[in-house]
């Protein structure tokens, strides 16, 4: 599975909205999972409810029996939440030196609004990650998402100042 | 020969996914598994198994902490951490255990890494 980051930017709840709903994505799969450490973040990593059987497919393989696919969707999609989203958090932490402690993934099926707005507001800012998983010939699109709260933007940006201080 | 192994994950499709490679690349294995930290503690206390893959992240206590809890009783068992959290600090945790380190997905080459270090080690 090849996993590229074509597009990070500081967007509203609204703009990821607007962006998965454009793709005919009304109703998303979503993975949560909090992050604390020098800043805090929940992870969102979201796509669209159509392609998650097949994400779980082409995962499993063939270790899940076809029958019991279906009841353990859910589960098949916190571990693969689970792996995507802490192996951006394991680059993260390691390129800026960092530590995180990762809570449990937890799965949501529903609305992309209210998905993004189970806190805040839709024109709160979040730093969106866009991510293509590309799976052979498969292209599946999805969001990650990381909730910041002031503090944690604010630790952020000073930490990625730091880190390119290193770098001249 | 014939090994037994305990897999230790919270996530029922990791557990099938880590089985379904090890009984194809030994097949004479006995593989068990538990759910928790504290569940897997309880299994090598009452019998201990020759080689262990350790899930980080779960209810109760993670990963490292059972690793630790277990290396109280049993020295000899084979631990391989087998986790999703590849952050530089897991592995320095991991090394400091004196178990190995494998990162997940449980794919097949993966879990070659395990099975290849159980048997060197073995």
């Amino acid at each position: 599975m090849g996993l590229s980051v074509p597009h990070v930017e500081m967007v509203t709840k609204l703009g990821v909205s607007d962006a998965l709903t454009g793709q005919g994505a009304d109703r998303i799969c979503a993975v949560r999972q909090e992050f604390s450490g020098v800043l805090n973040t929940e992870a969102v990593l979201m796509f669209p409810v159509q392609q998650s059987l097949q994400l779980v497919q082409m995962m499993v393989g063939d270790d899940v029996p076809l029958e019991q696919l279906g009841e353990m969707e859910q589960e098949a999609l916190a571990e693969i939440g689970n792996i995507l989203l802490n192996s951006v958090v394991s680059g993260v932490a390691d390129v800026l030196k960092l530590r995180f402690e990762g809570s449990l993934p937890c799965v949501e099926l529903g609305p992309v609004q209210d998905v993004l707005c189970a806190q805040g507001q839709m024109t709160d800012q979040v730093l969106s990650v866009q991510i293509d998983f590309a799976i052979d010939a498969l292209q599946i699109q999805g969001y990650l998402v990381f909730l910041l709260d002031v503090a944690s933007v604010a630790s952020l940006k000073a930490t990625v100042q730091q880190f390119l201080g290193t770098l001249s | 020969m014939a090994h037994t192994l305990l897999i230790v994950d919270d996530s029922k499709v990791s557990r099938m996914m880590i089985k379904n490679k090890v009984s194809q690349l030994q097949p004479g294995w006995t593989v068990l598994e538990a759910g928790t930290g504290d569940e897997a503690v309880a299994m090598v206390r009452a019998t201990p198994p020759d080689f262990i893959t350790m899930d980080v992240n779960m209810p109760g206590i993670n990963g490292f902490e059972a690793v630790a809890q277990i290396r109280q009783f049993n020295s000899t068992s084979k631990i391989a951490m087998l986790t999703a959290n590849i952050q530089e600090s897991s592995r320095v945790k991991a090394s400091d255990l004196n178990v190995t380190f494998v990162q997940k997905p449980a794919t097949e080459p993966a879990i070659r890494q395990a099975i290849d270090y159980f048997l060197a080690a073995a």
